[in-house]
Parts: structure tokens; C-alpha cells; sequence
């Protein structure tokens, strides 16, 4: 009984010491966004003794940040969608139908999705400018979609794959058409997959620098963490304004998480051993 | 409630051909078990009557209606599967009534069926929970309410029972007897397990390699297997089979003769597969010296392998207690209980009693 007591206490701390380690840059960098900017650089307490909202204030009336805001929800929200109509079409395809070399489609995307963005963001970037794409949103969700497609087709894959076929013949012979089975049966099962693939190509594509760095040269169109990182001069670095810009940064990935951890870590679960 | 016919029927899946002309008239109230060993294209056939696979040639009909390229939804028909294939996001009353919503029946109506789908199959106090909170054979009851709820022409049914264990399989088995006879809906039962099939059936299609290979009445098909396939797949425990030749009055295996009584007047030196059922042989009689080797008890009956002349099969008797091995008992095939059957086909020799 008390050696596994000892283990417990032990297992605990490890993990207390983990949390600790990966969390607090998180806090320092919400405490850091709240400081005035007399104590920003030297008060090393844990809680400021003087809060300001002049950061955030900063940030949104002077600069692009609410632009770049934006042009993160288009991109990253877009990419969402059209990753999650395009992999449940494909995956369902993979899965449940004769398809000539169905194997060598999901190997394929996979490797893709393996493939270091850098190498495929300068040919992209390229045939972007050449068709007159160039330095546009649109460019940028083509380019996210070479991340999050892949992955999420074989994710979702593996997951109607472990979907028993019967329960949509059940339905057919229920009185449901193919797609009505699809909608009505496969689609309500399927819930925790589709909300892990569609929080992972949220956030691929939210916090994603490097396409974004490449494809976007103008201001207008820069997305927040590029906007973010251009904040950062030679000769002026105003930590108090990336301190906020950050924390707004994390703010919806944390909103995201909070209400979807449920369905998600289910998801992840179901792909992991069944897969 | 329909008749159900199948005219020359084909799966072909590219060039593979996994039914071969399937002909069967069902009728109207009929229970028929499709059995054979896995991959024999039983499961094929009744997933075509359903609507579940393309025909890939000849026509399906029920009723008066060519079903051949309709969809499952548009064929009244209701299905039954091996892993019950429930919705595991609805509760039970609303797996049983969904068919039923599609249907866009009044609510009332739909509320009156499933009560009595419910009370038949003694589900209604399972109905507001979800499919995982139940055990194998109440999944099984509530996908055999799912099926009745809808009034459908035909029950198919395949393998139903084969994820239950042996003694739920058994009042499983009597449920769905009782349930046919109640509502005398035609049903087609897929099984691989000849029990099944023997207990249950009006007529037993049995099928190896998608071609059948007989269609009868259970105790017909075990009387006269139509061919050696069927009368080793038929009956447990399985036939006595020997290839051998005719000799005279006998047939000779080996150093074996058996008498072929009043058999066919066969011609002498003709190869033939005899066979006989372990459960045929009289024991006490006859010049046939049959050596045990091993004795299993089943309670009533005694079931004895070993070998005569150096053959080995099995016979089985009324329980002795006395047995052991080394034994030896003579024995002798009671007229009629012998089957003969052509070497190279396969196919019984039968005219004696035709």
C-alpha cells in the first residue's frame, strides 16, 4: 500500500513539474502583458503590483492588429471548412469504396504532410505569383491545405475505417439513401473526429509563421503572428505590445480547447488504438 | 407479406464469379436457411435480395415486383445483422423507431408499434437506454424488434446468432422460431451451423462455392444428401466416407466390405464414395469388427471413434458404460441407411428408391 502511495506522490510531482514548466512562460507572458512599463523589466514578482490595459490599447488603435486579427480568422477559419468538407468527402471515399490505389492515396498525402513546409512554400509561393496569386489570403489557406488535407484524411480515415459498414446498411435498409445513411448515421458517430481534425487544422493554420512569412508581403494581408513578429525592430522591441498580441494570440486556442477537450482527447483515443 | 424469387442470379466480382446461377422460389410464409461454409456465397445472396450488393445478373422479385435495381430503402425488407448494427447514438426505442420516422408514419402510430414490438420481444424496459448498456442477446432482440417494427415482406437474416454464446445461441434460436410462426412473415436465415439451419428451416438451401448444392426440407436433405459435400456438412456428428469400389454385392474399401442389400444393381469394379452416419450403425450384429479407440460420454448416446479394418470412423450408440479402448464390436448398416455416391462427381446414386 505505501509503495504505491510513494508512487503516486512520486508520479504527481513529475507531473506538477511539467505543467509548471510548460505553463508558466504561458503566465508570465499574460502577467507581462498587464505590467506598466516602468516595472516591465525589473519587477520579478508573480502578481504586478500595478496592472495597465495600455498594451492592449496600443495594439488595437495604433497598429494593424486588428487587421492582421482578422485576416488570421479568414485564413484560419477557411481553412478549417474547406479542410473538413474536402478530408470527410475523400476519407469516406478511402474508406468505404473500391478506389484503384486507395493505399497509395493515403501514403501519399501522408508524406506530404511530412514534408518540411519550407521546401513546399517556395515552390508554392512561385506558382502563386505566377498565377496571380501572389501575396493574397487565398494563397495562404491553398498552402495551409497542404498541412491540414493530409492530415486530416488519414485521420478521419482510420476513423470511418472502425466504423462497422452494417450500421450504415441497417440504415439503408431503414429506409435511408447512401447519403442519408452518411448524414443521419456516419456523420453523428463521427462527431469526435471531426471536431479533433477540425481543432487541429485550426490550429496549424493559426499559429502557422512560416507560409504565412513567405506568401504575404504587404501589410494588409499579414496574419497575426507575422504581424506580430514585424513589432520587432532593429532598434525598438516593444515587449509590452508583443506580450499582448501574444496573449490574444493564445486566447481563442484556449477558448477552443476548454469546450472541446472532451470530444477531442475521445477522438485522439479512438484513432490511437483502433487505428 | 411475399413470395420471393430469385431467377438465375450471378455475382461476379471482375472476373470472379461468387454465386453461380442461383434459382429459388420462397413462398409466401416460408422459412429458409441459406447454409454453407464461410465463403460459400450465402451471405452474398441474401446482401443481393437485399439491395446490399449489385446483381450482377438475373432478377430478384418479391411479391409481384421486380426488386432487381431498386434500392434496399424501396424493397420492404428488413435485415437483421450479425453484429446487430444498431445505432449506437440512439436510444433503443429510437433505433427501433427510426425505419418507422423515415417512413414519416404518424407519431402515434410509430408509439404503437414499437410497444408492441417491445412487448413481444419482452424489451420494454431496455427502451431508454442506449445500445451499449445491453448484453449480446438483448442487442440481438432489439435489431429482431428493429426488423419487426417496420411490417416488412421478408425478415433476412444473416448469421444472427453466431456472436452469442452456445446457450443463448439455443433460446435465441426458439425465439425467432416462435417469432416466425406468430407473425408468419416469410424469413431468409444465413447460418454456417447446420443445427441451426436443421431446427429451424421449412427448406435448407445448402451452397459451397456459390453454386447449391441441394434444396430441401431438413429431414430430406439428411436422408438423402444430394451429394458427398451435403452429407458431410449435414449432420453431427459428421458421415462416415469412404472412396472405394463395387464388389459384387458389396461395396469394397480397402479390406472393408459393406453389403449393399437392395442398393442399385451397380456394376462391378465401379468406384464409388460410401458413406454411412455414425448414429445409422446397429451394434451387435453383423460381421463388421469395429475397434475402439476412443469413448466420448454425451449423456443419452455414447460416441465411439476408432477403426475397422484399419479405417478409422465414428459410430454412435445408446450409452454404454462399459466401453474402453481396444474394444471391439461388430456391427452391421441397417438397409437404406447406406449412401452411395459417384467417385468423380460426387453426386448420390440413387434410383433404387427414386
Amino acid at each position: 500500500m505505501p509503495k504505491s502511495t510513494v508512487k503516486k506522490f512520486l508520479l504527481s510531482l513529475v507531473g506538477l513539474a511539467i505543467v509548471v514548466y510548460s505553463a508558466f512562460p504561458i503566465y508570465w507572458m499574460v502577467v507581462s502583458s498587464v505590467r506598466p512599463p516602468e516595472s516591465l523589466l525589473s519587477e520579478v514578482s508573480l502578481i504586478p503590483s500595478v496592472f495597465t490595459l495600455e498594451y492592449y490599447r496600443n495594439l488595437l488603435e495604433l497598429t494593424d492588429y486588428p487587421k492582421h486579427f482578422a485576416n488570421s480568422v479568414i485564413v484560419a477559419g477557411s481553412t478549417v471548412v474547406i479542410t473538413m468538407i474536402l478530408a470527410v468527402m475523400i476519407a469516406y471515399a478511402v474508406a468505404r469504396y473500391r478506389v484503384r490505389g486507395k493505399k497509395a492515396i493515403v501514403v501519399a498525402m501522408l508524406y506530404a504532410y511530412m514534408f518540411p513546409p519550407l521546401l513546399v512554400a517556395i515552390p508554392l509561393y512561385a506558382l502563386f505569383i505566377k498565377i496571380g496569386l501572389g501575396d493574397s489570403l487565398i494563397s495562404l489557406v491553398a498552402a495551409h491545405l497542404t498541412l491540414t488535407l493530409p492530415l486530416g484524411v488519414w485521420f478521419l480515415w482510420g476513423f470511418f475505417r472502425n466504423l462497422p459498414f452494417q450500421i450504415e446498411e441497417a440504415a439503408m435498409v431503414d429506409g435511408c439513401t447512401r447519403l442519408g445513411a452518411f448524414i443521419r448515421v456516419v456523420l453523428p458517430l463521427s462527431v469526435p473526429g471531426l471536431i479533433t481534425v477540425a481543432v487541429f487544422s485550426f490550429l496549424l493554420s493559426w499559429t502557422d509563421y512560416t507560409f504565412a512569412v513567405i506568401m504575404i508581403s504587404s501589410d494588409v494581408n499579414k496574419t497575426i503572428p507575422v504581424g506580430l513578429a514585424s513589432m520587432i525592430g532593429s532598434f525598438d522591441l516593444r515587449w509590452g505590445e508583443v506580450m499582448a498580441g501574444s496573449t490574444l494570440i493564445a486566447a481563442p486556442l484556449l477558448i477552443v480547447f476548454t469546450f472541446l477537450s472532451k470530444y477531442f482527447i475521445q477522438g485522439l483515443g479512438a484513432g490511437a488504438v483502433k487505428g | 407479406m411475399a413470395e420471393i424469387e430469385l431467377r438465375s442470379v450471378v455475382k461476379k466480382y471482375g472476373a470472379l464469379t461468387v454465386v453461380h446461377d442461383f434459382n429459388l422460389k420462397i413462398e409466401d410464409g416460408e422459412f429458409v436457411v441459406f447454409l454453407g461454409p464461410s465463403g460459400c456465397g450465402k451471405s452474398t445472396t441474401l446482401r443481393m435480395i437485399a439491395g446490399l450488393e449489385d446483381i450482377s445478373g438475373g432478377t430478384v422479385r418479391i411479391g409481384n415486383r421486380d426488386v432487381t435495381h431498386l434500392e434496399p430503402k424501396d424493397r420492404n425488407i428488413a435485415m437483421v445483422f450479425q453484429n446487430y448494427a444498431l445505432y449506437p447514438h440512439k436510444t433503443i426505442y429510437e433505433n427501433m423507431a427510426f425505419g418507422l420516422r423515415l417512413a414519416k408514419l404518424p407519431k402515434q402510430e410509430i408509439e404503437k408499434r414499437v410497444a408492441e414490438a417491445a412487448k413481444m420481444l419482452d424489451l420494454q424496459e431496455l427502451l431508454g437506454r442506449k445500445p451499449k448498456q445491453l448484453s449480446g442477446g438483448q442487442m440481438q432482440r432489439v435489431a429482431l424488434g428493429r426488423a419487426l417494427v417496420r411490417n416488412p415482406d421478408v425478415f433476412l437474416l444473416d448469421e444472427p446468432l453466431s456472436n452469442l454464446d452456445a446457450k443463448l445461441r439455443v433460446r435465441m434460436r426458439e425465439e425467432i422460431a416462435a417469432l416466425h410462426q406468430r407473425i408468419g412473415t416469410s424469413m431468409i436465415y444465413v447460418t454456417h451451423d447446420q443445427v441451426e439451419a436443421m431446427t429451424m428451416a421449412d427448406r435448407i438451401v445448402i451452397m459451397k462455392g456459390g453454386v447449391v448444392q441441394q434444396v430441401g426440407a431438413p429431414l430430406r436433405v439428411y436422408d438423402k444428401p444430394a451429394n458427398v459435400f451435403v452429407a458431410s456438412f449435414i449432420g453431427s456428428p459428421e458421415m462416415n466416407l469412404f472412396e472405394g469400389r463395387v464388389g459384387g454385392s458389396d461395396a469394397v474399401v480397402q479390406e472393408m466390405r459393406i453389403p449393399l442389400g437392395r442398393n442399385p444393381r451397380l456394376t462391378d469394379g465401379v468406384e464409388i464414395t460410401v458413406g454411412f452416419r455414425p448414429e445409422h450403425v446397429q451394434v451387435g450384429e453383423g460381421d463388421l469388427k469395429f475397434t475402439v479407440n476412443l469413448v466420448e460420454q454425451l449423456g443419452v448416446q455414447t460416441l465411439c471413434s476408432g477403426t475397422c479394418n484399419g479405417l478409422f470412423m465414428r459410430i454412435m450408440i445408446e450409452r454404454r458404460d462399459d466401453l474402453k479402448k481396444g474394444d471391439v464390436l461388430s456391427f452391421a448398416i441397417p438397409e437404406g441407411k447406406l449412401h452411395l455416391f459417384d467417385k468423380s462427381t460426387g453426386s448420390r446414386i440413387d434410383q433404387a428408391d427414386k
